[in-house]
């Protein structure tokens, strides 16, 4: 497959799409072209032979460890509100926000 | 006695810690110096988003008896723009988090606070730490103190040159394919990217979850130890988080050691790779020479599979960073352009707020992970990372550090035409470190046309003791010239 095959204008909006992200016709050119030229070189990791390599054996080591399963401090009401961008309403002990959309 | 911005742009760590305990000036005077040094400097360097100046006079205010057991009262710090700051806006050098405001600080924050130090302002970046030149943040690029027309390297763009210029007295950063050391590289600074697992990653935007790490820049190499020992340590609240950063040996303590006895690995080959400056070269070579001038035998090794480190670390990047970003649709916080529709707000949303360097890499990190691409691409790169990690390692059984070029080229003028390739490429010494988990730091040995050079050592996992040792030695068999802003001229630099 040659560099222009990997991927074009049409794809990379297609692409896009999927992602959610808004794309005019010149970026998604100017795009396919970076991703196409980006792609096409990381196929050289085609000359290795890795058969046999674990492919998540890197980074944690070995060594991370999960947490015990044990509840721990809530935030108090004052930081939650602030998360939530919200107010709390006891009677429904719960966050009233305002609505995302409408 | 007051303390004019000249003198606190020389001032170090340990230096203003001192000058406080003896009474030679408040933590009022060297906040106060700081933001004079932003005032003539950020004009023309763009160095910081967000500055932190009433917030931090109010702190130095409040610190009016010292505090021996926090090794960071009263001195200024500034973070880089993806670390969250309660209270404070963090954008990510991004246009989507223009307006966020954190409710909570990142455990590395918490950290600085609770030994004392105060928070001046969140450093530029590139926006969501992609990038290595600080051109690509939505707020403007930032310049290189040591000469404006270049690039202080990146993503941690702002926090190299805010050190540098003096508008702090030490900055954090993140490293996810050098985005620490070569910055402090191009800087003249020092700057550590910790053994993976080391610092907390809890409150720090990510890009890419297995290669992102906090660390330090600072002037000196005592400092960056001493900085890195505060923020290093286990945290329940990042399950990456490893349980040995509280058993690894701490860094200040043996940083005069030398280097007697210590096997220096080097890889001649990595000083003839196509298109590597000779003048940085040289620079690697002058630190090898310093370690075998005091005392450390050196080792040729070879590096493995260095050709293919750029193709692996790129596709991984791009994946997790696609995944990562998932969460920026304007919904829960940041900007929302809202579009009528739900699918085209958040097309809207990340359209606009984005820039294309992060476009480029959410779109290829996906292409990578689809069906139909997933083995060729992300298991494939997940695999040579493995092997690379495991050949990497072997060479610890023979020696105890590395030393390796930062950079293949010194930094180039702002706005220089350049490939994405080319720019993927000038990682190729820096991101080993990152694909492998283990701890890498940046040290000058000089200044060299005009701009400071360096080398960077790499050791075993948690063994970033022996970095400081090696970068100590060449700290004190170098002489830095005087920088370009450290003259007494309202000029600024050239």
């Amino acid at each position: 497959m040659s560099r222009a095959d990997i991927i074009n204008a049409e794809e990379t909006l297609a692409l896009a799409e999927m992602l959610r992200i808004h794309l005019d016709a010149a970026d998604a050119e100017r795009l396919a072209d970076d991703m196409s030229s980006v792609l096409d070189y990381v196929r050289k990791l085609d000359e290795l032979d890795v058969s046999g390599v674990d492919p998540m054996g890197v980074g944690l080591g070995g060594y991370a460890e999960l947490r015990d399963d044990v509840p721990g401090e809530s935030l108090p009401t004052g930081e939650l509100e602030i998360l939530s961008g919200g107010s709390f309403d006891p009677q429904q002990d719960a966050f009233v926000t305002k609505p995302i959309f409408g | 006695m007051t303390l004019t911005p000249q003198q606190f742009a020389a001032l170090t760590l340990e230096e203003a810690s001192a000058g406080l305990a003896r009474g030679d000036f408040t933590p009022l005077d060297l906040v106060q110096a700081a933001q004079a040094r932003m005032d003539r400097f950020e004009a023309s360097i763009n160095a910081v988003i967000t500055r932190n100046d009433e917030d931090a006079r109010q702190a130095a205010e409040t610190k009016t008896e010292r505090d021996p057991s926090q090794p960071l009262w009263g001195l200024p710090i500034t973070v880089k723009d993806n670390i969250m700051t309660r209270h404070l806006l963090t954008t990510c050098g991004s246009r989507i988090l223009d307006n966020f405001i954190p409710p909570y600080d990142a455990t590395v924050m918490a950290k600085l606070l609770a030994a004392g130090a105060i928070l001046n302002g969140k450093a530029n970046m590139d926006e969501f730490a992609m990038g290595a030149s600080g051109e690509k943040s939505a707020y403007g690029a930032t310049c290189n103190p040591w000469d404006t027309s270049r690039v202080p390297g990146g993503s941690s763009s702002g926090s190299a040159a805010v050190v540098a210029y003096g508008g702090a007295l030490a900055a954090l950063g993140t490293d996810t394919g050098g985005s620490i050391r070569q910055p402090a590289n191009f800087c003249g600074l020092i700057g550590i990217k910790p053994t993976y697992g080391r610092v907390s990653r809890y409150g720090v935007g990510a890009l890419a979850s297995s290669l992102d790490q906090v660390g330090a820049l600072t002037r000196t190499v005592r400092d960056n130890a001493l900085l890195l020992d505060i923020i290093a340590g286990h945290d329940h609240r990042d399950s990456t988080s490893a349980a040995q950063a509280d058993s690894a040996p701490p860094c200040l303590p043996t940083v005069d050691d030398g280097v007697k006895g210590l096997r220096i690995g080097i890889d001649r080959s990595t000083l003839r790779y196509e298109g590597m400056s000779p003048v940085l070269a040289g620079a690697v070579k002058r630190a090898v020479d310093i370690c075998r001038d005091n005392g450390a035998e050196i080792k040729e090794v070879t590096i493995p599979l260095i050709d293919y480190g750029v193709a692996a670390y790129y596709i991984i990047n791009f994946c997790e960073a696609s995944t990562n970003l998932a969460r920026y649709d304007g919904v829960r916080y940041g900007k929302r352009r809202d579009a009528g529709g739900l699918r085209e707000t958040y097309c809207e949303t990340r359209g606009k707020g984005f820039g294309d360097e992060v476009k480029r890499r959410i779109m290829m990190g996906s292409y990578a992970l689809s069906k139909g691409y997933y083995d060729a691409y992300y298991l494939k790169a997940a695999r040579v990372r493995g092997l690379f990690a495991q050949e990497f390692r072997k060479l610890f059984a023979d020696v105890d550090v590395i030393l390796m070029p930062v950079s293949p080229q010194p930094p180039r003028k702002l706005s220089a035409p350049t490939t994405v390739l080319e720019d993927y490429l000038g990682d190729i010494f820096t991101l080993p470190a990152n694909l492998t988990a283990l701890p890498s730091l940046a040290f000058p040995v000089g200044v060299f046309e005009g701009l400071p050079a360096g080398a960077q050592a790499m050791a075993a996992p948690f063994r970033e003791d022996l970095l400081y040792r090696v970068a100590r030695v060449a700290e004190q068999n170098t002489r830095m010239p005087d920088a370009p802003w450290t003259k007494e001229s309202p000029e600024d630099p050239k």
